[in-house]
């Protein structure tokens, strides 16, 4: 059992459900993420956590008691709000130290243990100022600062960097990785930052419309997008989406798409869930780093035209519309005939990107040190080990487990 | 040495613009001049009067300054009455009414302003609502309550109601002040184990400062210059409040107007302390929002 339970639990405002989780385990020790977009509910779900809502209905399970009827200090949590919510009328001491002075702890304590978590902050020096006359930075480190001093066994963190500049983020963003690697204190954080999540967290739970989507570590969801959802939620850019057709051929399944055409390898085949059969039509997805662009391969699955080449530094990225190339892809080798016609892409809330009629845009990792013209022709190729598979309809991955499966 | 060149082109357009600035202020401090000079008028009267003899008092052509200037009116009207009796009636009754509606106004508006309850909203506009009617209309069945409950001809009666509610305009002006505060404070005090009466002390009522001290002179004026209640509560002379105090000394010397004035300075000096110190908080006004840096 866990450290934390959410029990089928589910809160309503009005007649609005926010949040629906049935079940939510978490362990002791963890670094849970909560990410989704915004309205998903996952503030919500953290105030249910710290005892500022209480749920319609459901339990809350606290180290093996359920503690829905109890207040936040007696939950013995800590949270660290988005607009860091120091007391304005009061030094960085005192805003530390408030809720040790609630609990009646002896005053040459607080005066200790303030310090120490000044110290390990880093913001001794600060003690006696006003939070009005601290940058964006040190108003989140006293946050921080008035959560550690008390050793809860709970960290709440509601979007704790959105305030601050992308620079600073990212030094905080390591810094919290490192206080909770030292203090080792379960953490629940929500971010609506997909990198956050997955830089920060043991495990990720995707939310949207108040419901869990997914759990797992950040490998996993990034590997094994379970919905059409998650897959473009999780990544950066989002992963490519397309419409196509499924077809049989000598045995073998063929995906057609806008001026696409890839032959399904067995270990693909194997993995379909159920009894292995495909739906008429499909949603590949596959992820940038995974498609290879260049003027000629070996094997290509298609061709396009670059419209767009976008630099980064690090890495590039060519966007390709693809299908705006004439020749072949119309069949699986011509062989079986009267598989299903195309009726203009209905990814049925799959979101493909197609710009226009008949063509897909793919955006492609760009590997060669050249910058890409746009118009330039291309071809691509898909790596057959990292495709994903999506019903139309509901948006759910075909495929049992992915690629890398642990 | 840079800007020597611009000077003497300065244009015209610029320095008739100045031209009008000036005369603009000018007309302001005239009309503000005017207006306070009518207000103040009164009140030079009363001191004016408060200094002269009958004589000067009753003569035909009035005068500012008083001849002789009679300082004893003051020592005179202080043994007329049992000043300091009264004043002791007064402190009392108008301390305990600003503590009793202070604190109570402070903890109704803050359910009003931070506690989730059905009907809140509902019970906020009968609140409102109570505020439009006047004190005469429900004068004479709280008379009988009172008199029922044995507070006639007592203190009590002018104190206990303010430990009631404090007033609806009182929790009005908080409430709305309160709204300002971020909930965010109100929720980390509560995860820092602050009870809601802990939020409001610790949390809400220090960030208030401005709004409580206004609503604090509000009481204490009200309290002090309060003759209504007292007249009809109270029917031993020994109880009475300064307010009730200067109408007696009133009935008794009608004609004798410089001591009435006299004592009616030494009634009104309490108030001009009190604003004078208060006035610094709410000049000070609603600049405490500040969440982030």
């Amino acid at each position: 059992m866990g450290d934390l339970v959410l029990s089928r639990v589910m809160k309503k405002f009005n007649d609005n459900v926010a949040v629906e989780i049935d079940d939510l385990e978490i362990r002791k020790g963890e670094f849970i993420v909560l990410l989704g977009p915004s309205g998903c509910g996952k503030t919500t779900t953290l105030r249910l956590i710290a005892g500022l809502e209480s749920p319609t209905r459901g339990e809350i399970i606290l180290d093996g008691k359920v503690v829905n009827a109890l207040s936040p200090k007696e939950r013995n949590v800590a949270m660290v709000f988005q607009d860091y919510a120091l007391y304005p009328h009061m030094r960085v001491y005192d805003n530390i130290a408030l809720n040790l002075r609630v609990d009646r702890v002896p005053k040459d304590e607080i005066d200790r243990r303030v310090h120490e978590v000044a110290r390990l902050l880093n913001i001794e020096h600060l003690l006696s100022r006003r939070p009005r006359a601290m940058s964006g930075g040190q108003q989140q480190r006293v946050a921080l600062g008035r959560a550690i001093v008390r050793n809860p066994r709970l960290f709440l963190m509601d979007e704790p960097l959105s305030n601050l500049d992308a620079k600073l983020r990212l030094t905080m963003r390591s810094e919290i990785k490192k206080l909770h690697t030292r203090l080792g204190t379960t953490t629940i954080y929500v971010t609506h930052d997909q990198e956050e999540a997955m830089v920060l967290a043991d495990r990720i739970v995707i939310l949207a419309d108040g419901r869990v989507l997914q759990i797992g570590s950040p490998e996993d969801v990034y590997e094994n997008p379970r919905n059409v959802f998650v897959a473009r939620f999780i990544g950066s850019p989002e992963m490519n989406l397309a419409d196509c057709r499924v077809e049989s051929a000598d045995g073998d399944a063929w995906l057609l798409g806008e001026g696409l055409r890839l032959k399904l390898p067995a270990d693909v085949m194997t993995r379909v869930a159920g009894r292995g059969d495909l739906p008429a039509r499909v949603v590949l997805g596959v992820r940038p780093r995974n498609v290879k662009v260049g003027r000629e391969l070996e094997d290509a699955d298609g061709a396009g035209e670059v419209t767009f080449f976008e630099r980064l530094g690090e890495v590039n990225y060519v966007h390709v519309e693809t299908g705006k190339t004439g020749a072949g892809m119309d069949g699986p080798g011509g062989a079986s005939d009267g598989g299903v016609r195309d009726t203009a892409g209905d990814g049925a809330g799959a979101g493909v990107g197609a710009d226009r009629p008949g063509t897909t845009v793919l955006v492609a990792r760009w590997d060669e040190d050249r910058e890409a013209r746009a118009g330039e022709q291309v071809e691509f190729r898909l790596d057959r080990a990292h495709i994903h598979l999506f019903d139309p309809a509901s948006g759910m991955s075909l495929l049992t487990c992915g690629p890398r499966s642990r | 040495m840079v800007g020597r060149v611009g000077i003497p082109r300065q244009s015209a357009s610029r320095r008739t613009r100045r031209m009008r600035a000036i005369l603009v202020k000018t007309l302001v401090y005239l009309v503000l001049l005017v207006g306070s000079s009518a207000l103040l008028t009164p009140f030079l009267w009363m001191v004016s009067t408060s200094l002269k003899g009958y004589d000067q008092v009753v003569a035909s052509k009035f005068t500012w300054i008083p001849k002789p200037v009679v300082w004893s009116n003051y020592t005179r009207a202080l043994e007329f009455i049992p000043f300091w009796r009264y004043l002791g009636n007064t402190v009392l009754v108008t301390s305990m009414c600003l503590i009793g509606a202070l604190s109570a106004s402070a903890v109704v508006a803050y359910g009003f302003a931070k506690l989730r309850a059905p009907g809140r909203t509902a019970l906020f506009g009968v609140l409102l609502a109570s505020m439009m009617l006047p004190g005469q209309v429900t004068m004479i069945p709280v008379f009988v309550l009172f008199q029922r409950l044995g507070w006639y001809n007592n203190l009590k009666a002018l104190i206990i109601p303010a430990f009631l509610g404090g007033g609806a305009f009182n929790i009005f002006l908080l409430r709305q002040f309160y709204m300002t505060i971020p909930n965010e404070l109100c929720d980390a005090a509560k995860i820092d184990g602050c009870s809601n009466l802990g939020i409001l002390v610790r949390i809400v009522a220090p960030l208030s400062k401005p709004a409580l001290t206004a609503v604090g002179v509000f009481i204490f004026v009200a309290n002090w210059t309060d003759f209504f209640s007292p007249l009809i509560y109270l029917s031993d002379q020994e109880k009475y409040t300064l307010a009730l105090g200067l109408r007696l000394f009133q009935s008794l010397h009608s004609t004798e107007y410089s001591l009435l004035m006299a004592a009616s300075i030494v009634f009104s000096l309490p108030i001009l302390v009190v604003f004078f110190l208060a006035q610094r908080y709410f000049i000070e006004g609603v600049t405490l929002t500040g969440m982030k840096g």
